[in-house]
């Protein structure tokens, strides 16, 4: 019989070639316009580049500001990831969903909150906060929650009968030492990994702290004087490190996968006469990263006419954010929930190294590439409609959705799947009717991931909505040239209602989860 | 087979879009450089009077006044907007050295001086800022000129933001058109010699005088205006006002129309309405304190008349030239 | 002719040589159980037969048919209409039981009022004609291995593989369900082809036994 091409491989050529579309074709064209000049290869643009006297002071900046956040993230977040997972301390949830909050709104608003602090308080020097140390104060407050979320998920994930035999051994501090840590160190590892990919292509802290790094160089390159070829020119250092940091990745996660499943009831170690000054350390933290600057900046926005200034200002950028985020939200489960279906068995190497390639490469390097691709007469449906938008959430976030679905695929008994096919079930009868139901809750935490991810994204808003078009956090940042406090006060709280709702629902689902059925 | 029909229709509706763009007879895109908090009224304004959808483009701080313009640039083969609103004339005229912008002679622009038009009606300037010396009510010192940044009194006592960005640079550049560039250079020097403190802007140049730290600054008339309404010690001196005097460098607005945009026509009446004597009565109303061009136009009490002001005698395309000539120099003076 | 045979099949997992060069003729209706201890290579055979892996080197033929040719000619399970049991029964938890029935009977465009019928029916054979309702998790671990039985059965296969389903069962229990499936066996005809490594199972449903040992019939 001859070979017939079978409708799951025509899927995932489709999938692939989306996230090609999105992400791997601006990012190519770009990379070879900044090598081709007038018909013919030239190093010109890097040779400028490296010879500019602000290269290496700037790469120099980026390098030793992600390296400090992500040290910082690693000293506060891993301590408290294995708090929140294996200690009987109360309140751990809501300490954990607290914290997770800078996380979900758009990165300048701490920024922001701090600099109303610093207003507030009178301090008209803030040299503290514009520059290196405001910088990471507030980066690592925004990446923190990546670490500690992966280290609760990894720390929870360790067998509780390998711990348990521990315990039985030696008290919980070696335990911790000895077996918990250094069982979830890939998954600990990585969230460090990512912290530094994440805080290398940070732009909008940075150049609103005025701390002058790579990416600002780039984005000003670009939006200064799109010049492509310079702008690109200066983004490959960033791309080539968000490489070698996925790497790394790779290579620490070898032979490894996720599975958030917990077998036994595992550690827990008893805080007793620790909890309160736990509890404590934990409040102030809280306070010193999240209350504290976002009261300051919520603080002006309780004012009646501020609220309606700022609902006739952005009122439309509200719906068109939550409208846009929302269809983002579905595209990118629905790309994520077959490419992590369609390599479950096969090819997940190869596709979580390239969606996550695509997850570390700064939002306005891939935002140049796109409109580059797409800006010519024949594309118009594509540059001038948020089509342009949703193509840049899609290549930036489908990591996120693939590794979830992925996570709840290997939750799955592939037996359930084995039956159907013998069963006579086709591909899509076996997608539609067993894994789509039994993967509800991971579709629902992807979407929402997603959404909240793509509503919170600043470069992409910024450089890639179309006229008339732009979505919340770019209004509020161009607003903020001459603009009340208390208006963009009242913006941001706005903002951060419309990401914390879902956070909310996110928190509730995953509490579900933890529940065994 | 089914697959390959609908793989055809699918590439006809394809090639059916992308042929025949819509274009609605009643949007108008524009693109602003000019601050959102103030620019969007007036456009909103404009959409409420002619029933006309305004879709804007706005620039952020950090990209401030060239974000849009190089998107411009960028897009010249498809064009996307109809109308650029440049915060200062020197945009404008960088559009028109490229070919982007096409002549326009508004009737609205009847009554607006000469020098604040294009000669060959590529951008029409309106509602302006001017750069002013800002002073602290307590301070010794009464500066007149911007000479006072080399005098003795001033050493250490004077701010000045960064001259690599925003107004401060046009200001250099119109010193280095007027005096020419050994004059020029010889100034920059002297009040980098005096101990100018060089601030990151002319907002943070504000706060240093509000607060004392300074004695005087120079700064942009919208800033001056704003701290004196809330009341801080601060006086405004319009600087180099005697008859042979430099004159006060005006930085107005301007608005040009895109070559090949898609509402030519509705961007044509998107600019009467912007260069009307109403949108300049608004502008300077509203918290940008923005100088009318036309004469008449009702002003509140913070502001002066365009007649009532020396202004300096500068064409806005040399001082555009100039800018980009003197970048190395500014470099090296902010010691970046 | 024999109903179920492998040529010389050879199968290896990474480094792990599980089936070398194995031959195995299976004649229809026959209860064929394979026999012995873990990791001899059992469970592979039964999956190469459902099409649930594919031979590195060798030849399967179903009723004289190649569905499996040293990856070249591949049949796909869902194909091969053959029924199997798994170790851990495999049973939809969405799913009710008359649901996890009628799937596979949907999935084969069985016409609706035909495949109730024959859900009924099959309930009925198993004793579960109470419980179409229930989901998977409301039933006894004997009840469970009923629906798994009737699953497997419903769309009328001609071969039925079963994966020690009965290891997780009180000697008891065993031996009724192991009595059904004689009756089913009767009355349907089907080749069973049944793994375990339980003498009493083997000897309470074998026509014919086969030893297996690393890999190969001992």
């Amino acid at each position: 019989m001859g070979r017939t091409v079978r409708a799951e491989t025509i899927v995932l050529w489709l999938c692939l070639a989306v996230v090609a579309i999105a992400g791997l074709a601006p990012i190519a064209l770009m990379v070879f316009e900044s090598v081709w000049h007038n018909g013919h290869f030239s190093l010109n643009h890097y040779r400028e580049l490296i010879l500019t006297a602000r290269f290496w002071p700037l790469l120099g900046n980026s390098i030793r500001l992600a390296l400090a956040t992500a040290t910082v993230c690693g000293l506060i977040g891993v301590p408290t990831g294995i708090f929140f997972a294996k200690s009987d301390l109360p309140l751990r949830s809501g300490f954990m969903w607290l914290l997770t909050v800078p996380f979900v709104l758009p990165p300048y608003f701490i920024a922001l909150g701090w600099s109303r602090v610093v207003a507030r308080t009178g301090v008209t020097t803030s040299d503290w906060l514009f520059g290196f140390g405001g910088c990471v104060l507030v980066l690592s407050s925004v990446f923190l929650p990546i670490v500690t979320l992966l280290t609760f998920a990894s720390a929870s994930n360790v067998d509780g009968r390998l711990e348990e035999a521990g315990r039985l051994a030696s008290g919980w501090p070696a335990v911790v030492r000895r077996i918990t840590l250094p069982l979830s160190a890939p998954g600990i590892l990585f969230s460090l990994v990512l912290v530094f990919l994440l805080a290398i292509g940070e732009l909008s802290v940075p150049s609103f702290l005025r701390y002058p790094v790579l990416p600002v160089l780039s984005f000003t390159q670009f939006a200064a004087s799109y010049n492509f070829g310079a702008a690109t020119a200066a983004a490959v250092p960033l791309a080539a490190l968000a490489f070698l940091g996925v790497l790394i990745e790779a290579a620490l996660l070898q032979n490894r996968v996720y599975t958030f499943r917990s077998i036994g009831c595992g550690l827990v170690i008893p805080l007793d006469r620790w909890k309160p000054f736990v509890a404590a350390m934990l409040g102030l933290l809280s306070v010193a990263l999240v209350i504290l600057p976002l009261s300051a900046l919520f603080a002006d926005a309780f004012s009646l006419t501020a609220m309606r200034e700022a609902l006739q200002r952005a009122g439309a950028s509200v719906v068109r954010s939550v409208i846009y985020s929302a269809i983002a939200a579905t595209i990118l489960m629905t790309l994520g929930f077959l490419l992590g279906h369609l390599t479950r068995d096969r090819g997940q190497r190869l596709v979580n190294f390239l969606t996550l390639s695509l997850f570390a490469i700064p939002g306005t390097v891939l935002s140049i590439g796109l409109i580059r691709l797409w800006n010519s007469p024949m594309t118009w449906l594509i540059y001038t409609t948020p089509a342009l938008l949703m193509l840049g959430y899609t290549a930036q976030y489908c990591a996120v959705t693939t590794r979830l679905s992925l996570a709840g695929f290997f939750l799955i008994p592939k037996t359930l799947d084995e039956a159907a096919r013998l069963s006579g079930a086709s591909w899509a009868r076996r997608l539609f009717r067993i894994f789509v139901p039994l993967s509800t809750r991971t579709l629902i935490c992807a979407w929402l991931a997603a959404y909240i991810l793509c509503l919170r994204d600043v470069p992409l808003a910024l450089m890639t909505a179309p006229p008339g078009g732009d979505p919340l956090p770019a209004r509020i940042l161009t607003l903020m040239a001459n603009g009340a406090p208390s208006l963009i006060a009242s913006l941001c709280l706005i903002m951060a209602i419309a990401s914390l709702v879902p956070l909310a629902i996110l928190a509730r689902v995953i509490r579900a989860q933890a529940i065994p059925a | 087979m089914r697959n390959s029909i609908s793989f055809v229709v699918a590439l006809a509706l394809i090639a059916i879009l992308t042929s025949c763009r819509p274009t609605s007879s009643r949007t108008v895109v524009v693109y602003v450089s000019e601050d959102q908090v103030f620019s969007e009224p007036i456009l909103k304004d404009f959409e409420r009077d002619t029933g006309t959808t305004v879709k804007s483009v706005f620039d952020t701080e950090e990209s401030k006044s060239t974000g849009v313009m190089n998107r411009l640039i960028a897009e010249k083969d498809n064009a996307q907007a109809d109308v650029y609103w440049a915060n200062e004339p020197v945009r404008a005229d960088a559009l028109k050295q490229r070919g982007v912008s096409t002549p326009y002679v508004s009737p609205s622009a009847e009554g607006i001086a000469d020098q604040f038009k294009d000669p060959d009606h590529y951008w029409t300037g309106f509602s302006a800022r001017a750069r002013l010396l800002l002073v602290n009510a307590r301070s010794t010192i009464k500066p007149a000129s911007v000479m006072a940044y080399t005098g003795p009194s001033a050493k250490g006592r004077a701010a000045i933001a960064n001259p690599l960005f925003g107004t401060t640079t046009d200001y250099v550049a119109a010193l280095f058109t007027i005096w020419g560039d050994d004059h020029a250079r010889t100034f920059m020097n002297d009040i980098k010699k005096n101990g100018v403190k060089m601030t990151t802007s002319n907002g943070e140049s504000t706060d240093f005088v509000a607060t004392g730290q300074v004695d005087f600054s120079l700064v942009d008339s919208d800033d001056a205006v704003n701290l004196k309404k809330q009341g801080k010690p601060v006086e405004i001196v319009y600087p180099d006002q005697d008859p042979n005097g430099l004159g006060v460098l005006i930085l107005p607005n301007a608005v040009a129309l895109i070559k090949g945009g898609p509402h030519t026509e509705n961007g044509k009446r998107l600019i009467d309405y912007l260069l009307s004597k109403e949108t300049e009565r608004k502008l300077a109303f509203a918290d940008c304190a923005q100088i009318p061009l036309h004469s008449g136009v009702e002003i509140p009490p913070e502001i002066r008349r365009i007649e009532d002001i020396k202004t300096m005698r500068v064409s806005y395309a040399d001082l555009a030239r100039k800018m980009e000539e003197i970048q190395p120099f500014l470099k090296e003076w902010a010691g970046q | 002719m024999n109903h179920i045979e492998l040529d010389g099949v050879s199968k290896t997992f990474g480094e792990r040589v599980v089936l070398s060069d194995l031959s195995l003729k299976i004649e229809k209706a026959e209860r064929l159980v394979l026999f012995g201890p873990s990791g001899s290579g059992k469970t592979t055979v039964l999956r190469l037969v459902a099409g649930l892996e594919v031979p590195d080197k060798g030849e399967i033929r179903i009723e004289g048919r190649i569905v499996a040719n040293s990856g070249k000619n591949f049949v796909p399970p869902e194909k091969r209409n053959v029924g199997m049991v798994f170790q851990d029964l495999a049973l939809w938890p969405h799913m009710t039981v008359q649901q996890n029935l009628m799937f596979g009977l949907n999935a084969r465009r069985i016409q609706k009022r035909e495949a109730e019928v024959r859900v009924r029916e099959m309930l009925h054979r198993v004793g579960l004609e109470h419980r179409t309702e229930a989901k998977p998790h409301q039933l006894s671990g004997g009840e469970q291995q009923r629906v798994a039985l009737a699953r497997a059965l419903v769309s009328r296969p001609s071969i039925l593989l079963m994966d020690e389903p009965l290891s997780s069962l009180e000697e008891e229990r065993k031996c009724a369900i192991a009595s059904d499936l004689l009756d089913l066996h009767s009355q349907f005809g089907f080749t069973l082809v049944y793994v375990t490594h339980d003498r009493a199972e083997t000897d309470l449903l074998a026509s014919r036994v086969c030893q297996m040992r690393d890999g190969r019939v001992a």
